[in-house]
């Protein structure tokens, strides 16, 4: 009776305060946690609509044709860095004689798969939610892989049901980096924003020239060394600096994810 | 009353379901096409339970809110524009033209990214506030508010008796069914 009368927006306005003051509290957590039970099938499926509607709607017909072969052509330039990449930490071992940190390829990589439901994806921000939370095993920090181990991200909050990953390009975004020939941490790996990353503190002995390729130095406990994350685009070096910088163009589709891995635990082969 | 409040409930989890699942893929110029706000709107202004878009805006915020990775408190901001604007509409612009719903529906679009400039302004009031979802820029959204208002008002105009006029008497005459 009382909503029916003419004061009703006086309870939807003190309804709407004590939802505010419920969710402060944390007592809306059930409520979440039974919305998402319940609407993660529906979210997963409309999901692909997006994705697929997205995808149609950034190619006009007439540059279809050409994208899909930029597409492969990418597709083949990722497969080949990650054997670059590979070779050369192998022969970094044998040289060493020792197992260092390893690739995927030579490493028992526990991963669990996940599908992107959504993205908030900005000139500032670039996060994404996946359908595995907690229930799966999923950490905050761990790494989350494309493809052929392309560094996506790193979890950065989850639910039991959902994680959302923050990609290597947002601007909040920092990962340790290096590259095959360090071998050592070098550098650090910060977003910069609409697709960009910048790799920087880079010591000014480390030899960096354009196209080399940037990968996780594995100093950070949840993310395995070696992971490709991206190639060298430019270099910005000056002598008097003690460090220089260069722009990295990632090697992981970051605008086109729909199923990623993530990386929830590692160990080096028995030699 | 009941299934009326069901098939609110089921309208808001299909709105918060298609912005977060659906829309957000989308590219910025695209990524206009926000359901949850503007069928809330619409609801409020043009349903004769009109009350019961609360329950849209509501249900739809909670579920953008629980799929978008963002942390925008997408319920409450669209809870407080969607009662902002029943109030206007109910005891304020109580014109219902076609200029009038756009007009209210602008509304609803400036108290919702009032809302979030607030929060955006004072991170500490939603516990440090990170990611906002994507929007376009403000006039797209209008424009695209008063799109949908202006399509459910020629509709509910075509097929409701609602806008129907009053027929004069001898309308009526003519029209007696049997005649």
């Amino acid at each position: 009776m009382l909503f029916r009368s003419r004061a009703w927006w006086l309870v939807s306005a003190i309804g709407i305060v004590i939802l505010v003051v419920l969710l402060f509290a944390g007592l809306f957590a059930p409520v979440r946690k039974i919305g998402i039970s319940i609407l993660l099938p529906p979210a997963r499926f409309l999901s692909r609509i997006g994705s697929g509607v997205s995808s149609f709607l950034r190619l006009d017909p007439l540059s279809r044709e050409s994208a899909e072969r930029v597409e492969e052509l990418e597709a083949r330039l990722r497969s080949q860095t990650v054997d670059y990449v590979l070779l050369r930490a192998l022969e970094e071992e044998n040289r060493s004689l020792r197992a260092q940190t390893g690739f995927l390829a030579d490493r028992d990589v526990q991963t669990v798969g996940a599908r992107v439901i959504s993205r908030s994806i900005s000139d500032q921000t670039a996060v994404v939610m996946i359908d595995r939370g907690s229930n799966d095993g999923i950490e905050i920090g761990q790494a989350v892989i494309a493809e052929n181990g392309l560094l996506v991200g790193k979890i950065v909050s989850l639910t039991e049901r959902t994680s959302n990953v923050m990609l290597i390009t947002d601007v909040r975004s920092r990962v340790a980096a290096t590259t095959p020939e360090a071998g050592t941490v070098s550098g650090v790996i910060e977003g910069r924003g609409s697709g960009v990353a910048h790799f920087t503190l880079i010591p000014q002995s480390l030899p960096l020239e354009r196209d080399h390729v940037v990968v996780t130095a594995g100093t950070e406990e949840k993310v395995p060394a070696n992971l490709a994350i991206g190639l060298v685009n430019d270099v910005d070096s000056k002598a008097t600096d003690p460090f220089k910088n260069a722009v990295i163009e990632p090697l992981a589709p970051l605008n086109d994810l729909n199923l990623v891995s993530v990386i929830l635990a590692s160990t080096a082969k028995e030699e | 009353m009941k299934s009326k409040i069901v098939f609110a409930v089921l309208v808001g989890i299909c709105f918060g379901c298609w912005d977060a699942a659906v829309v957000s893929w989308l590219d910025v110029p695209f990524s206009v096409v926000h359901i949850a706000l503007a069928g809330s709107v619409a609801f409020t202004l043009f349903s004769n339970q009109y009350r019961h878009g609360l329950i849209v805006a509501g249900v739809s915020g909670l579920v953008a809110d629980l799929f978008l990775p963002s942390d925008g408190w997408m319920m409450i901001r669209f809870l407080v524009a969607v009662a902002f604007v029943h109030v206007l509409a109910r005891y304020v612009f109580t014109n219902r033209s076609l200029w009038g719903v756009c007009f209210l529906g602008s509304v609803a679009v400036f108290v919702d990214r009032a809302l979030l400039w607030i929060l955006q302004r004072f991170p500490l009031l939603t516990g440090g506030m990170r990611t906002v979802e994507v929007h376009p820029s403000i006039w797209l959204e209008i424009g695209w508010m008063c799109v949908v208002n202006a399509i459910v008002f020629i509709a509910i105009a075509a097929f409701s008796r609602r806008f129907h006029p009053t027929l004069s008497r001898s309308d009526r005459m003519e029209r007696v069914p049997w005649k």
